[in-house]
């Protein structure tokens, strides 16, 4: 798939896609490399993972991460309960210890987890590696094995080899630094906050029915609000949730009273809200536009000596 | 004249000789055949597409993928219609100009590393690098044998010091929380029966720590051991993040990491260091542009200051509330707390003293040891 097409597809399923992100996802499908993404949070990193399994009619697999993630919960579990009432049910049998330790680790008493489902899948899914930053450099270290050969060793059943390779997807926030050996083995993708037009085109996609002023005030608003140095600065996520209630609410244009009334769907922080209530003289002229539209001129009426005459037109 | 496929993985090469050398990137190695599939499966002749898809093979970071438009323009700036101008009419001349400047930048870096300089990491050359201002002025020559003392203090902090403990869990001999899986697999060699129980417990924190030197006027000539301390640091554990504050916000890590490259950013530091004080304003930089990808749970602020903020001091109670929100503890090295009668009377002390777990000197090396002892011993951070 070219870029172009990709980026066309991403385009039909509500994802706007930049040139360097479609470039991205085309090498990373063609030399079969996980693609690592990065960015602030809520540019639509993950998001586009997710269009990227709606793009090729794949199941997604999605295994989030977070502080104290090990390989026994991404990959499989034996199922514990199950494998006790099976030696309970058969403690009468005269079976071997062998025999019985074969049939309680077999794959029915297998848990699949993210990983291995991903490895199993009888078609090739899309793997998204959600915040791998929140894991331990440990678990980061498993997937390198993993992201390499892909395949998995489990000690009872032997090695699993991937049936077909998966298109992995690595998203991280940037709350630790990722270690040279998984960046070595991954292309990259940075996703910056999008330019104003960009956004407009974004909102345009993913709220449809959106007036095309209030989409344009969002943008220029979110752009300025980005480069203030709030605690939590919003996303593209803040601006399409925004964008929502606005529509929602029956608002085709910002103003004052609409942004106190829903500077929540943006702001996530006390200090935040608090700061834009101080800071609110700074935003006056993004909202400055909300003012009613002045009625285009009408044609100079025809003057028949008798004063003025305005024609009303269907 | 050298085969197409040839002549374009010459390119390659000679492309990431120049990223490595021009502009520090960090993982270009071993990275030849996939940039050269890369390039085979982006026309060349579409400029834009090649550099798009050389930018997701090379870059590794943020920082590289900014870096990385004007590291393309300027290696394939004078070739218009693509990249392929750019290739080398023979592989040799892959070695061309770029390659060998390259290889000359790596040869100066070793002949740095390791010839004429009795102190080749010590604090005069670091002072040199990191200050155009110090480094014309009456620098400090500390002795190599100083560098190694402060490293070996480094050394113990990074292993003694104890932040709490994290939510990962980890296998124990003895707990409360039951590890079902290493019982039931246990529990195979008895029948079934769970005769002996595996237990679960949290592990500590792996510590990490930042420190911040502020690098004003009236602290350069205090800032000795804390640069060393923090190259100590920076070189001994990858946790470590090394910043230096004046009227701006830099980060000294990669350049304390790479000493082979130095000189490199001396005047790019300048406005980081030698200037007035806006301590407040600088952390708060920190605390929103580094804050999430550093400051943890396990996290230890190490900032070394005077206090004396020239700038709007409600801006450093913000930043000290959100740093020790975020942090494990701050330590405020602070030169004078060693002299007698020290009370923390300037502006931004008082604002900073509620939010500190330790205030301490650490000017010479007996003032760090004894600092390093009070936070392996658990003086340092507040076990949360």
């Amino acid at each position: 798939v070219s870029d172009a097409a990709l980026r066309e597809r991403f385009g039909a399923h509500g994802y706007v896609a930049s040139d360097a992100l479609a470039t991205a996802f085309e090498l990373a499908l063609a030399l079969e490399k996980p693609l690592l993404i990065e960015g602030h949070s809520g540019v639509g990193k993950t998001a586009s993972a997710q269009t990227l399994a709606r793009i090729l009619d794949t199941e997604l697999v999605r295994l989030q991460c977070y502080e104290g993630l090990d390989a026994a919960s991404a990959l499989y579990e034996w199922n514990y309960p199950k494998q006790l009432l099976r030696i309970r049910l058969t403690e009468d049998e005269r079976a071997s210890a062998d025999e019985r330790e074969a049939q309680i680790f077999s794959e029915p008493f297998l848990l699949k987890r993210p990983l291995l489902t991903a490895l199993t899948a009888e078609r090739a899914p899309v793997l998204l590696i959600d915040e791998i930053d929140r894991a331990d450099e440990a678990f980061e270290a498993f997937l390198l094995e993993l992201l390499g050969e892909f395949q998995v060793t489990i000690p009872e059943l032997g090695t699993i080899r991937a049936r077909h390779r998966p298109a992995v997807v690595l998203t991280s926030n940037r709350t630790r630094e990722l270690s040279d050996a998984l960046r070595r083995r991954c292309l990259y993708l940075w996703i910056d906050y999008p330019s104003v037009e960009e956004e407009i085109a974004i909102l345009h996609a993913r709220v449809p029915g959106i007036d095309g002023r209030l989409a344009a005030q969002i943008a220029r608003f979110m752009a300025h609000l980005r480069a203030q140095p709030f605690e939590k600065v919003p996303g593209v996520a803040e601006s399409l949730d925004w964008a929502l209630a606005l529509v929602r609410l029956h608002r085709d244009a910002l103003d004052e009273a609409t942004l106190a009334e829903t500077a929540g769907c943006i702001l996530k922080v006390r200090e935040d809200w608090e700061r834009l209530r101080v800071d609110r003289a700074s935003y006056a002229p993004f909202l400055r536009d909300a003012a009613p539209r002045e009625e285009p001129a009408s044609p100079p009426a025809p003057d028949y000596g008798l004063g003025w005459v305005r024609a009303q037109r269907g | 004249m050298g085969t197409r496929p040839a002549r374009l993985s010459a390119a390659v090469v000679a492309f990431a000789s120049h990223l490595c050398a021009q502009y520090g990137f960090t993982a270009v190695s071993g990275k030849a055949v996939t940039a050269s599939q890369t390039l085979e499966a982006a026309p060349i002749s579409e400029r834009d597409r090649a550099r798009d898809a050389l930018r997701s093979v090379y870059c590794t970071d943020a920082r590289e993928w900014a870096l990385f438009p004007a590291a393309f323009e300027a290696f394939f700036g004078d070739a218009p219609r693509g990249i392929a101008q750019r290739l080398p009419a023979d592989p040799r001349a892959s070695r061309g100009r770029d390659a060998r400047r390259g290889e000359d930048a790596a040869r100066d870096a070793r002949r740095e590393r390791s010839g004429g300089d009795a102190d080749p990491a010590g604090t005069h050359a670091l002072r040199a690098l990191y200050s155009p201002r110090a480094g014309a002025g009456a620098a400090t020559r500390v002795a190599g044998e100083g560098l190694r003392a402060v490293e070996r203090l480094a050394a113990r902090l990074i292993r003694g010091v104890r932040l709490g403990r994290s939510r990962r869990t980890v296998a124990l001999p003895h707990g409360r929380r039951i590890d079902l899986r290493r019982t039931v697999i246990a529990s195979a060699r008895t029948a079934g029966d769970p005769v002996a129980l595996r237990f679960l417990g949290q592990s500590p924190h792996n510590p990490r720590f930042v420190i911040l030197l502020d690098a004003s006027r009236s602290m350069t000539p205090f800032l000795d051991v804390p640069l060393q301390l923090a190259y100590a640091l920076c070189r001994r554990s990858h946790r470590a993040r090394a910043f230096a504050f004046s009227t701006e916000l830099r980060e000294l890590t990669a350049d304390l990491r790479r000493p082979g490259e130095r000189g490199r950013n001396l005047s790019a530091l300048g406005g980081a260091w030698g200037g007035g004080t806006r301590i407040g304003a600088s952390l708060l930089r920190f605390v929103h542009a580094y804050g999430p990808a550093v400051l943890r749970r396990g996290t230890l602020v190490v900032i070394v200051s005077d206090g004396l903020d020239l700038g709007d001091l409600d801006l450093l109670t913000s930043a000290m509330e959100m740093l020790r929100l975020r942090s494990a503890g701050i330590v405020w090295l602070n030169p004078h707390a060693g002299s007698r009668g020290f009370t923390p009377s300037a502006g931004g002390m008082r604002r900073a003293l509620p939010y500190l777990t330790t205030l301490a000197p650490a000017t010479t090396l007996g003032e760090l040891a004894e600092l390093v002892d009070a936070l392996v011993c658990g003086a340092g951070g507040d076990r949360r």
